[in-house]
């Protein structure tokens, strides 16, 4: 009969001798656990303090947004106060040097934001700015980036200010928002002043609500939501931003939780492929307690329940470790976040992290542990009697479907979708079967080809990845993965990169000035041609909106039930179309063709971008009714096309045809090519000057703030990355340490034989060598593969092999391996043979 | 009644494509407080023999009653309870738990047996084998010697009916082999246990009452010192 308190009784006398090689085991998992401990802690203690601190994300109660004045509206007269602003990107420049750039130029009026400040230095400076006079106040990373202090002059369209303070911190802004658009504040007062507001102009104009403490907003906005829909008034309130954020937030760390979970997936293959070391260790062991009558289900109940006090010491520290890990995250995702962080302890976290661990470290100690249901106990009398069979044990095939129904239940837990969540599984499934392939057909490979006629030592290291308890498979596994992770994402960075830097190469425009208005477009053209630049091409944008499509309009839209239902923002959508009967080089026609205008009174053809007909469900031969400036204008859908969106150049979702909107208000855009980037800063500073209301965009700026953002993004997968290297440096330094007296054997064998220590040193040497150039090849094998589909699929870029970049990354990982190898073997070549075959090696 | 009978028992392995005979059609019994050795050459079957006697294999064909239990009537977790419950075990090297001190190593058998007294027990075999200042240590502080007397108080631990011994010596030095024999025999004296002994040594299967000659598989001779 069963008798658990016995089985206990001696998983705790077998664990004081194997403590420390078990703690080996479960450590490859720790850093796992850590991870997602982290990173779930972290994701809660964000969630709770987006509750808390909703109201600073807004900065006001309501907000209402329009591309068109506001007008007087029905809040106005129930708010305890109010607060203005229109923002619009535009050049601002700095004239001590001359230079300028594309920014958020912000005019405000009145109180805002109620709730939080903006963060300035000087502190004064928010509130001295709002006492009247020509001030602004400045991003920091603007002030940094032209080197402008406070006091200096920086010119807003055509008048100068003085800079008040340098903007730290804007309620609901991140580190992000402030790269791809830094931001200015000037007084609302000098907005009309500038020159800037003006037909073309992006503008967007806000009201900040403050109401009464306890006020119902959210049934304030659904008594006006009509008529807010029906101007096409964004209303969004606290609660509204509160949920939008707490989502987008829960879908990154969810994401981040499963690639936590990849790591500690690797760490757990360390942990099967160790306790299958250890395994074949115990089933002397085993072997002699069937003889003594424990039965098979005991004898394995033994070794499960060290393994899970084993799981559970290594989930506990894991959840320490992940829980401390916190104080850090904060600072890696500092550029991505909207609100303070706190930390706390998240004991959901951690019990999350407990559970997750144990099951793990079960499920997957399970499959080697099997074995010992099968141990012999004839193998007391003839030890080759323990070897087992293993493959056809119904048991095996069960572990394995609950390790794939665990891995399916996790990312069911995270992503609250079966279908991503089944997609996550195989993805799983894949990417490890790719990697043990990868391992296999090289480890194959090496086996098939390498010459017999190699030096001994080269074929003895060789020999040794073969060696009977190997962990080379599992080594290659984890590492690889690490390696893949990280060289994936440094190849496909660097070919974004260089897309956008060599595309000054191919005769591509790299300059592109927009916002021109129709009477300044002959005389911007005459100072480039003046300049011998080219005009590539010229382009005339109208804006306009959607009325209707095949008759429905947004009234009608809204009555339909939620499958036949189009998006809002179909209809709600500024669209900026541009009109020519030619494609560019950035387009590919997909459908249909392009029908000019020949005659009025002719049916009109647009071509629209395929994926945003795709994405809104629009058809060929679709009737769509726009509205240009208050008239009517109705087109069908002739074609579709294929919109490159990664070149200097304007891209349309609507183009129309020639002959039908040149009479329509408009403005222009610009593209050229300058030669260098010293003319490209002259002309860029001459027109800022000479037309404050244009902006110009180079390619020397896109590359840089991409750097900047690709830069941003990299770091926070990098430290995901880093985990799963870290779990396999743990699986190496585990199955080194495992494999130590495996290598003392065969070291004092060899040495006995005559091996000088330099020859062993030499064999353990080479072996690491092997051992690493295998995993970080491996790695990045497969990170070409990788960097191959997302090349083709994903950015649509011709794919090059990074050669350079993926022998540095060799060099590194194989160096690491050979590094810790050497550490672990030294000791063992230094002592005498015969201190080892006494035993007190 | 004999309290192990071995009727027409066989042993066939498969050999490749080929099937082997280790042992073909045995037959003995042996009656309580016998103490009996099997000798013969090196791969005659002796060592498999006694696997299927102690219940740790099952034969081909045949029958082995252990103890008024047909084997072959039962599966291994069965037989690994009539084992605990009667059958002791010394081997060539030890087989000692090397993760537990001496007395744990002692208590394993009668703990498995839900003995209450277990570690008194234990410690008094350690006593009668002399390791009693030992009790604490764990296999590689001992000597071979000094294993093999734990594994020998461990084999009486649970008052077995009936004592199987692999070689018991046969990984000892003379000296020592000798010490190690005399005790076996006085506590089976003592115990008034059954002993069923598979050695190479004439001089030790002369010491028992009754000695079965196997070679190529087949008994030889089966005869009374």
């Amino acid at each position: 009969m069963f008798d658990f308190r016995w089985v206990l009784t001696m998983a705790l006398r077998e664990f004081r001798k194997n403590f420390s090689r078990l703690l080996l085991f479960v450590a490859s998992m720790i850093v796992g656990i850590a991870a997602l401990v982290g990173i779930h802690s972290f994701g809660e203690n964000l969630k709770k303090d987006i509750e808390n601190q909703s109201k600073e994300l807004v900065g006001a109660d309501l907000v209402l947004n329009n591309n068109k004045p506001l007008g007087k509206q029905p809040t106005d007269s129930l708010a305890l106060a109010q607060s203005n602003e229109i923002n619009f990107a535009s050049m601002v420049a700095f004239p001590a040097t001359g230079e300028s750039r594309l920014t958020q130029v912000r005019l405000l009026e009145g109180d805002f934001p109620f709730y939080g400040t903006l963060e300035t230095v000087p502190v004064e400076a928010e509130r001295t700015f709002r006492q009247g006079g020509r001030k602004a106040l400045v991003e920091k990373l603007l002030m940094a980036q032209f080197n402008a202090t406070v006091g200096d002059s920086i010119k807003v369209g055509e008048l100068t200010f003085v800079i008040e303070g340098e903007l730290q911190k804007v309620p609901g802004q991140t580190g992000i928002t402030a790269t791809v658009a830094p931001a200015v504040y000037i007084p609302m007062e000098y907005g009309e002043a500038t020159g800037l507001i003006q037909y073309g102009s992006r503008l967007r104009y806000q009201r900040y609500y403050l109401f009464e403490e306890g006020y119902d907003v959210e049934a304030l906005t659904q008594t006006y939501e009509e008529v807010w829909e029906e101007d096409r008034v964004d209303a969004d309130t606290v609660e509204d931003r509160r949920r939008q954020t707490g989502r987008s937030f829960q879908n990154l760390s969810n994401f981040l939780s499963l690639v936590a979970f990849i790591a500690l997936l690797l760490g757990s293959v360390g942990v099967a492929s160790a306790v299958n070391v250890f395994v074949k260790e115990k089933l002397a062991s085993v072997a002699v307690l069937r003889c003594l009558g424990v039965s098979s289900a005991t004898a394995m109940w033994i070794y499960l329940v060290q393994i899970m006090l084993m799981g559970l010491f290594g989930s506990v520290m894991g959840a320490l470790i992940g829980s401390g890990l916190q104080v850090l995250l904060p600072t890696v995702f500092a550029d991505f976040l909207p609100v303070d962080v706190s930390m706390s302890i998240s004991w959901t976290s951690i019990g999350f992290g407990l559970v997750t661990g144990m099951l793990v470290s079960v499920l997957f100690a399970l499959l080697p542990l099997l074995k010992i249901r099968r141990v012999s106990p004839m193998a007391t009398l003839r030890p080759e009697a323990s070897e087992t069979g293993f493959g056809k044990d119904p048991l095996r095939w069960l572990v394995i479907l609950g390790i794939f129904a665990f891995v399916f239940g996790f990312s069911f837990l995270l992503l609250k979708d079966w279908k991503a969540a089944l997609g996550f599984t195989g993805f799983v499934v894949v990417a490890f079967l790719a990697l043990f392939a990868v391992a296999l057909g090289m480890m194959w490979a090496i086996r098939r080809f390498l010459p017999i006629s190699l030096r001994y030592t080269v074929r003895q290291s060789l020999a040794n990845l073969y060696r009977p308890n190997n962990q080379t498979v599992s080594l290659i596994a984890t590492i690889g993965l690490g390696t893949a992770m990280i060289s994936t994402l440094f190849f496909v960075q660097n070919q974004l990169l260089d897309e956008a830097r060599f595309a000054d190469k191919e005769d591509q425009p790299n300059m592109l000035l927009f916002d021109i208005q129709n009477h300044q477009v002959e005389e911007v053209a005459g100072r480039l041609v003046a300049r011998d630049l080219p005009i590539l091409q010229r382009v005339p944008i109208v804006t306009m909106g959607l009325e209707s499509i095949n008759g429905l309009t947004k009234k009608g839209n809204d009555t339909l039930p939620d499958e036949d239902r189009r998006s809002r923002s179909l209809y709600n959508r500024e669209f900026r179309v541009t009109y020519r009967d030619t494609l560019i080089n950035s387009e590919r026609l997909t459908k249909g063709q392009l029908r000019p205008f020949e005659n009025p009174g002719d049916t009109v053809f647009v071509s629209l971008d395929e994926s945003y007909a795709m994405r809104t469900g629009i058809k060929l031969g679709d009737r769509l009714v726009f509205n240009v400036q208050g008239r009517p204008l109705m087109t069908y859908v002739g074609s579709f096309r294929e919109v490159k969106f990664n070149q200097v150049s304007t891209n349309f979702l609507v183009l129309f045809p020639e002959k039908v909107l040149e009479n329509a208000p408009k403005f222009h855009v610009l593209i050229t090519k300058t030669k260098n980037d010293r003319q490209s800063a002259d002309v860029q500073s001459e027109i800022v000057r000479e037309f404050p209301n244009i902006s110009v965009v180079n390619l020397g700026a896109i590359v840089e703030t991409l750097e900047e953002i690709l830069g941003k993004i990299s770091f926070v997968i990098q430290f995901m990355a880093f985990f799963s290297i870290l779990t396999g440096i743990l699986v190496l330094i585990s199955s080194l340490i495992i494999s130590k007296y495996q290598r003392m054997r065969e070291s004092i064998l060899l040495r006995t034989l005559g091996a000088s220590s330099g020859t062993v040193s030499a064999i353990n040497t080479l072996e690491y060598f092997f051992l690493g150039s295998l995993a970080s090849l491996s790695g990045i094998l497969l990170s070409f593969l990788a960097t191959f589909l997302l090349s083709n699929y994903v950015f649509q870029l011709p794919f090059r092999a990074a050669f350079t970049e993926a022998f540095v990354l060799y060099a590194v990982i194989t160096f690491l391996v050979v590094l810790l190898g050497w550490l672990n073997g030294s000791k063992i070549i230094q002592k005498p043979p015969m201190e080892i075959l006494r035993g007190n090696g | 009644m004999s309290i192990l009978s071995v009727r027409n028992v066989s042993k066939t392995y498969q050999s490749g494509s080929k099937p082997l005979t280790v042992l073909d059609d045995i037959n003995f019994d042996i009656q309580p407080g016998e103490r009996l050795a099997i000798v013969g050459p090196s791969g005659s079957g002796k060592t498999t023999l006694l696997g299927l006697c102690a219940g740790l294999d099952s034969a081909s064909a045949g029958s082995v009653v252990l103890h008024g239990k047909a084997m072959e009537q039962l599966n291994e977790d069965q037989r690994a309870s009539v084992r605990n419950q009667s059958v002791g075990f010394i081997f060539q090297n030890f087989q000692l738990l090397p993760t537990l001190t001496a007395l744990e190593n002692v208590m394993v058998p009668l703990e498995l047996k839900k003995r209450k007294d277990a570690r008194v027990k234990a410690m008094e075999l350690l006593k009668q084998v002399g390791l009693a200042d030992r009790a604490t240590h764990y296999p590689t502080q001992l000597s071979g010697g000094e294993q093999q007397r734990v594994s020998i108080a461990r084999a009486f631990a649970n008052e077995p009916a009936i004592l199987f011994a692999d070689e018991p010596t046969g990984n000892l030095d003379t000296e020592t082999g000798e010490l190690i024999e005399q005790l076996i025999f006085d506590l089976n004296r003592e115990k008034g246990t059954t002993l069923v002994l598979v050695t190479h040594d004439v001089e030790l299967a002369q010491k028992t009452d009754r000695i079965i000659s196997i070679k190529g598989g087949k008994i030889q001779e089966d005869r009374y010192v």
